[in-house]
C-alpha cells in the first residue's frame, strides 16, 4: 500500500509540473497584453514599453516561467501586474469564500443524494422511486445560474429570509453574516450536484441489487434490506465515489457561475476578472491552485477506492 | 482605460465622466438634503460596477480609481464638480500670467495628509514633476504635457511653467494626473494617503472598498461616517442588492428594471448625463473606409433614434462633444438618417454591388449595439463580419495595432476632442486643418476663442466623417429613500461623496 501511495504521489507531482507548463504556455496565446491594460488609452507607445519593462513582461518566456516556478516552490505566487498585490495573499483570502462554499455544497449534495439514491433504487418500481428519478433528471437539466436566480427571487427578494450573497466586508470576523451569505449559493451549487450523484447512486445500487452475491445473501435468509446494507452499499459506493471525484472539478467550475450570480468575492469571480484584465501572473497562480486541488482530490479518491475495495489493494 | 467604463451596460456608478463645465451649479442632482435629521454615524453603501484594477492613482489607468478617490481621498490643486466647473481645492487661489504660460498657485495653509503631515509645496512639486518626467509611467501623463517645469519659490506657492498656452490645463489638473501625493510616498496601492474629506480604510478585492470620514479635514466635514463601494458586476446582482437593501444607492443598467422602482415609495430614481460617447470608429488608413463617401454612407445608414429606442435611453450627438461642454453645438443634422442617399454614395464609391467590412466590439457592451448596427448596414448593402473580443484584445488589436475596419467602443473621457488628432491615433491620419483647429483651441487666449475653435473642430470631425457618434449614454441611479445628496451627473470619473446624507431612522 505504501509503495502505491508513494507512486501515486510521484505521479501527482509530475502532473502538476506538466500542468504548470501548459497553463503558462496556453495563457500566453491569449490576445491582449496587461501592459496595454495598465497604460489605458491615453498613454504613449513609449510609456507602454516602459510599463512592460517595469512589470517584467518584456523578458523571455522561459525566464518568466522559471522565475514564477521558483517562487511557487517556496509558496510565493508572485505579484499582480495590475495592482502589485501579493497573489498568495489574495488567493488565501479568496479561499476563505470558495473553500467553505464548495465544501458545504459537496456535503449537502452527499447528504441528500446518497439516501435518496438508495431509496430510489429500492423503490424503482414504485411511484416514489420513479418520482425521485424524474426529479433528479430535472435537477441535472436546469442551469446553475437559473437555480441561483430563482432562489434569490424567492428567498432573498420576496421573503427576505436570507441575503442574496453579500459576504460581509470583514469576512469571517462576522461568522453569522458570513454563513448566512453562503447558504443560498451553497444550495444552488448542491442542487445540480445532488441530482447527478442521486442518479449514480441509484443506478449503482440497482446494479448491485441484481448482483449474484445479493441473491446468494438472500438465499441464506437475509432480507433485501439486510443484504443491501451488509454487502450492497460498499460495492455500490465505488462508482459513486469515482463520480464524486470527477464532479469536484465541475463543482469548482460551478462556483465561478454561482459567485457571479451572488456577487461573492471568491476564487471564481477573481479568475474571471483577472482573465479579463490579462493579469496572467494571477491567473496562472489561480489555475495552478485549482488544478492542484482537482489532482489531490483524484489522488484521495484513488486511495478511497483501495480502502473500500480490498481487491484493488494488491493491484499495481 | 477610461474607454472601458462604458455605461449602458453595466454601469454602476458607472458611466460617464465628468463633463465640462459651463453653467455653475453644484454637482449633485439627487434629492436635496432633508435638513437637520441627518445621522452623522451612518454608513452608506454604494453599488458600483467597475472595480479599479489598482488603487495607486499615479499608476492606474481607467476611470474607476478616480471615481472613488478623486476629491474624496485625493485632492488636486483645483477640483471640478459633477458638471465640470473648476474651483480651488488644495490651492486657495491661483493666478495666470497674461501670456498664459505661468500659473501661480497659493496653497491652503492648513491642509494635511491623512497621517497628519502638513501639505508642503514640495509635495506638490514632486507629485507633478513625477507625472511630467520623461520616464513617467503615469497613464495620464499626456494630460499635463504642456507643463515644462514645476517650482516653488516659497513653501506656500507653486509655479507651473508651460511651453505654450493650454486652455485645458486647469480642467486636466482636476483629474488623476493632478492628484497630490506625499513626497516620497510608496505603497500607494495598498494605502492611498491623500488630503481629502475621506480616508482610505480597506479594500477587499473583488468585493468592496471602504472609506471613512477624515475628521481632521480642513473644510466642511463629510456627513456620513463610512462609505462602502460594493462592486457588483452582474446586473441582476446589482438589482437584487438595491431591492434587498444591501446597497443604499445603485446604478440600474436595465431600463425596464428602472421602471419597476418608479412610484415605489421606498426608492428614488435619479437620471444623469454622462460623457460616454458610443463611437463607431472608421479605420481611415486602409481599405474602403479611406474613402470619405463610404464613411458618410455608413453614417447616413444608421438610424440613431432607433438604437436609442433599442437600448432604452441615450441622447443623440452629432460629434464627440456632449451638451454640457461649453463648445457644444448641435451637429446631428450632418448625415441625417437617409438609407437611399447612403446607397447612392456607396454606388458612387464603386461599391454598388455590395461591400464587406469587419466590425470589432469589446464584449463588455450590450450585444444589441453590434446587432443593430449590423442589421442597419445590411439594409444599405454592407455585410458586416461581427467580432466580439475581450477588452484587452481590443486594446491590442484595434487601439494599438489598428487592425480593424469598423469598431464600436465607449469613449468615456470628458473633453477628449483633441485626442482624435494625436499622431498615430487609431482612427487614422487626421487632416492638417483638424490639427490646426485643435491646436488653436488648446492655445486659445480666451474662453470665447477656445470655444470657437473647438466648435469648428467638432464640425470638421463630423463633416470629415472620422467616426459616427451613435449615442451619449445616460445613467440611472436608484437610492433608498432617506439617502440624499449623492451625485447624479458624470459619476464615472468623479463621485463626490461629501454631500451625501442619511436620515436618522
Amino acid at each position: 500500500m505504501a509503495v502505491i501511495v508513494l507512486r501515486r504521489l510521484g505521479l501527482l507531482v509530475v502532473s502538476l509540473f506538466v500542468a504548470s507548463l501548459l497553463v503558462f504556455a496556453l495563457l500566453r496565446l491569449l490576445p491582449g497584453d496587461v501592459a496595454n491594460v495598465l497604460a489605458g488609452t491615453s498613454a504613449s507607445p513609449d510609456q507602454v514599453l516602459r510599463i512592460r519593462h517595469e512589470i517584467g513582461a518584456d523578458r523571455s518566456g522561459p525566464a518568466q516561467y522559471l522565475d514564477w516556478m521558483g517562487g511557487v516552490l517556496t509558496g510565493d505566487f508572485g505579484v499582480s501586474a495590475l495592482s502589485g498585490a501579493s497573489v498568495s495573499a489574495e488567493l488565501s483570502e479568496k479561499l476563505t469564500v470558495t473553500a467553505p462554499l464548495v465544501a458545504a455544497a459537496t456535503l449537502l449534495a452527499l447528504a441528500v443524494a446518497v439516501p435518496l439514491g438508495v431509496l430510489a433504487a429500492a423503490r424503482h418500481r414504485r411511484a416514489s422511486g420513479v418520482a425521485l428519478s424524474a426529479l433528479s433528471q430535472l435537477g441535472i437539466a436546469v442551469p446553475t445560474f437559473w437555480v441561483g436566480l430563482m432562489l434569490v427571487t424567492v428567498f432573498a427578494v420576496d421573503w427576505r429570509l436570507l441575503p442574496a450573497g453579500a459576504f460581509p466586508p470583514d469576512g469571517w470576523a462576522d461568522p453569522v453574516a458570513a454563513v448566512r451569505s453562503l447558504v443560498l449559493p451553497a444550495v444552488t451549487l448542491a442542487v445540480v450536484e445532488a441530482a447527478v450523484l442521486l442518479r449514480f447512486t441509484r443506478s449503482a445500487t440497482l446494479e448491485v441489487l441484481h448482483a449474484d452475491f445479493i441473491r446468494t445473501a438472500r438465499a441464506k435468509g437475509l432480507t433485501r434490506g439486510q443484504a443491501l446494507r451488509r454487502h450492497g452499499i460498499r460495492n455500490a459506493a465505488l462508482p459513486v465515489v469515482s463520480v464524486l471525484g470527477l464532479e469536484f472539478a465541475t463543482l469548482l467550475l460551478g462556483a465561478v457561475v454561482v459567485e457571479n450570480v451572488f456577487a461573492l468575492p471568491g476564487l471564481g469571480q477573481m479568475l474571471v476578472a483577472d482573465i479579463g484584465n490579462r493579469d496572467l501572473v494571477k491567473v496562472q497562480g489561480t489555475v495552478l491552485l485549482v488544478t492542484a486541488a482537482v489532482l489531490v482530490v483524484g489522488f484521495l479518491i484513488d486511495l478511497a477506492h483501495r480502502l473500500l475495495d480490498p481487491r484493488l489493494r494488491s493491484a499495481r | 482605460m477610461r474607454i472601458r467604463s462604458f455605461a449602458v451596460v453595466a454601469v454602476v456608478a458607472g458611466l460617464a465622466l465628468s463633463a465640462c463645465g459651463s453653467d455653475g451649479g453644484g454637482g449633485g442632482g439627487g434629492p436635496a438634503s432633508t435638513g437637520g435629521r441627518a445621522n452623522p454615524d451612518a454608513t452608506v453603501t454604494i453599488g458600483a460596477v467597475l472595480e479599479p484594477t489598482g488603487l495607486d492613482i499615479t499608476r492606474t489607468s481607467g476611470v474607476a480609481v478616480g471615481q472613488i478617490l478623486l476629491g474624496n481621498v485625493y485632492e488636486g490643486l483645483v477640483k471640478r464638480d459633477q458638471k465640470g466647473v473648476v474651483s480651488p481645492a488644495l490651492a486657495t487661489s491661483y493666478r495666470i500670467s497674461p501670456d498664459g504660460r505661468t500659473y501661480t498657485f497659493t496653497l491652503a495653509d492648513n491642509a494635511a495628509f491623512h497621517d497628519g503631515a502638513p501639505v508642503r509645496a514640495a509635495d506638490v512639486v514632486s507629485s507633478l514633476t513625477q507625472v511630467i518626467a520623461p520616464n513617467s509611467t503615469n497613464p495620464h501623463a499626456s494630460d499635463l504635457a504642456s507643463i515644462s517645469a514645476v517650482s516653488s519659490p516659497d513653501p506656500r506657492t507653486v509655479v507651473l511653467t508651460l511651453t505654450e498656452r493650454d486652455s485645458g490645463l486647469l480642467f486636466n489638473l482636476t483629474g488623476p494626473a493632478g492628484a497630490i501625493v506625499r513626497q516620497g510616498a510608496t505603497g500607494l496601492d495598498g494605502r492611498p494617503d491623500g488630503t481629502g474629506p475621506f480616508r482610505f480604510d480597506s479594500w477587499r478585492r473583488g468585493d468592496s472598498i471602504t472609506l471613512v470620514r477624515n475628521d481632521a479635514y480642513r473644510g466642511p466635514k463629510a456627513k456620513v461616517a463610512r462609505v462602502v463601494f460594493r462592486y457588483l458586476t452582474d446586473p441582476n446582482a446589482q438589482n437584487n442588492a438595491v431591492r434587498t437593501g444591501q446597497v443604499d444607492i445603485g446604478a440600474i443598467s436595465d431600463y425596464d428594471l428602472v421602471d419597476t422602482y418608479r412610484g415605489n415609495p421606498k426608492f428614488t430614481v435619479a437620471e444623469g448625463t454622462t460623457t460616454d460617447k458610443f463611437t463607431l470608429a472608421f479605420n481611415q488608413d486602409r481599405g474602403p473606409l479611406a474613402d470619405v463617401r463610404v464613411r458618410h454612407a455608413i453614417r447616413q445608414g444608421i438610424d440613431k433614434d432607433g438604437l436609442i429606442k433599442v437600448l432604452g435611453a441615450g441622447t443623440r450627438i452629432g460629434s464627440p462633444v456632449p451638451p454640457l461642454d461649453p463648445w457644444y453645438s448641435d451637429l446631428t443634422s450632418i448625415d441625417r438618417y437617409d438609407p437611399a442617399s447612403a446607397r447612392r454614395l456607396l454606388a458612387q464609391a464603386g461599391h454598388g454591388g455590395g461591400l464587406r467590412l469587419g466590425l470589432t466590439i469589446p464584449n463588455i457592451y450590450p450585444p444589441s449595439i453590434g446587432d443593430y448596427v449590423t442589421s442597419q448596414l445590411r439594409e444599405i448593402g454592407i455585410t458586416i463580419d461581427l467580432r466580439r473580443v475581450e477588452f484587452p484584445a481590443w486594446l491590442t488589436d484595434v487601439y494599438t495595432k489598428h487592425d480593424y475596419d469598423l469598431s464600436i467602443v465607449d469613449h468615456a473621457e470628458a473633453r477628449d476632442l483633441a485626442f482624435y488628432v494625436k499622431p498615430g491615433y487609431y482612427f487614422g491620419d487626421r487632416s492638417p486643418q483638424a490639427r490646426d483647429l485643435a491646436k488653436a483651441g488648446a492655445t486659445a487666449a480666451s474662453d470665447a476663442d477656445r470655444d470657437t475653435a473647438l466648435r469648428a473642430l467638432a464640425r470638421r470631425y463630423s463633416e470629415d466623417a472620422i467616426a459616427d457618434w451613435l449615442l451619449l449614454a445616460k445613467v440611472r441611479q436608484v437610492a433608498r429613500v432617506g439617502v440624499t445628496g449623492y451625485p447624479t451627473d458624470n459619476i464615472s470619473a468623479i463621485y463626490d461623496l461629501s454631500k451625501i446624507e442619511v436620515v436618522k431612522s
